[in-house]
């Protein structure tokens, strides 16, 4: 028995295919990741002092140095200092501000993009030599 | 039947002894402190404790757990937990103790704000300047049996940050001047030998309310003055202590 097969050409199918749902990139990024770890700094208080610990995480993502495009867009000031961004899957959750420890240096969230709807997250870090806490 | 504990003091400074009682149960009773924590002594039939020499500088070994059983063939036991700090933790203390808040809602100010995580109100202690008064070093004993008791009396101003995400701050910022103020207050300072000043008329709270953004909607902020003892204690053997030398003069 014969079939028709017809090859969908990209530019004939709309944007949105499925109303009211996002393109899910997250297969596609699967194989963009690897493992990774991180330790993230938290802070309880225990006897009315900020007491810090690292707590070990452990998920997929890539992580890569600025462009030159990118530190441009950063003001002068900041170009000088070593900036990352990271993708990962959405179950690394991390806010501003937080502290991880990557490769034994502390790096501080400067920035999160949250694309889970997509499938991914986007996070900007930096290298934190000031060892302030989060 | 149970035993239950009661204790004169729930917080202490360094040396300082504080009785614990036990009602319930058969006598006598045996009292033991729990190992791992501040590292205090107690009497094993008299329930008197004694803080340790040195609060410990790990925060999670502030606490002593101090356990009672009594003598029935099938002991009962109960247990109470006494913090030990230094003036500056005792102050945390009476105001936590007083405003009837939660562990970690009363905290010294490390690096920055905490932002609040939930309503209800924070206490952050800060301390601003310390203005030292006596520096002094006596001995006691000799030869092998020699101590040094070194002490610095020093007066700090604090301030004292009320927070909360919701309108507890702008209620409760009298609350905390209440606390300090308070009988607990006077007999945590009298047991521990520190003091804290009075509000002079004419203190006011800050509005820092603006300061923090939209995490922190209600900051007040007020200074308060403590005046305290830092002591130290340490064995010396090969000390002697020093006499008037003695001077021969000669007239010519």
């Amino acid at each position: 028995m014969a079939r028709n097969f017809t090859v969908a050409n990209a530019a004939n199918r709309p944007l949105f295919d499925k109303p009211g749902t996002l393109p899910d990139v997250s297969g596609a990024m699967q194989d963009y990741y690897e493992p990774m770890t991180f330790e993230q700094v938290t802070k309880t208080t225990v006897g009315f002092q900020v007491k810090e610990s690292a707590t070990p995480i452990t998920f997929r993502g890539m992580i890569q140095p600025f462009t030159e495009r990118q530190l441009f867009l950063k003001p002068e000031g900041q170009r000088a200092w070593t900036w990352f961004l990271l993708y990962a899957d959405p179950s690394l959750s991390l806010n501003v501000d937080d502290i991880i420890v990557w490769e034994g240096v502390q790096t501080r969230v400067m920035g999160r993009k949250d694309y889970a709807l997509y499938g991914y997250m986007e996070y900007h870090l930096v290298q934190d030599w000031t060892g302030a806490g989060p | 039947m149970s035993l239950s504990v009661s204790q004169t003091l729930t917080a202490v400074g360094p040396n300082i002894t504080s009785s614990f009682g036990v009602s319930g149960g058969t006598a006598p009773y045996t009292w033991s402190v729990r190992a791992g924590g501040a590292g205090g002594s107690i009497g094993s039939s008299t329930g008197l404790y004694t803080a340790p020499a040195v609060v410990p500088t790990n925060p999670a070994q502030l606490f002593d757990t101090i356990l009672v059983s009594d003598s029935a063939s099938t002991p009962l036991t109960a247990q109470a937990q006494m913090f030990v700090g230094d003036p500056l933790l005792l102050l945390c203390d009476i105001i936590q103790n007083q405003l009837g808040l939660a562990v970690g809602r009363v905290y010294l100010w490390d690096q920055k704000i905490q932002e609040p995580t939930d309503s209800g109100l924070f206490v952050a202690v800060s301390v601003l300047s310390v203005k030292i008064f006596g520096n002094t070093k006596t001995f006691d004993g000799s030869g092998s049996n020699s101590n040094s008791n070194q002490s610095v009396n020093a007066a700090a101003t604090l301030q004292l940050d009320i927070i909360s995400r919701d309108m507890t701050a702008v209620r409760q910022k009298e609350a905390v001047l209440m606390a300090l103020n308070s009988d607990y207050a006077e007999q945590q300072q009298n047991a521990n030998s520190f003091f804290i000043g009075k509000i002079p008329p004419g203190a006011q709270f800050n509005n820092l309310s603006m300061q923090d953004g939209a995490a922190i909607p209600y900051r007040f902020a007020i200074s308060v003055v403590m005046q305290y003892f830092y002591t130290k204690t340490q064995s010396v053997g090969y000390m002697t202590p020093s006499t008037e030398p003695t001077v021969n003069y000669v007239q010519s």
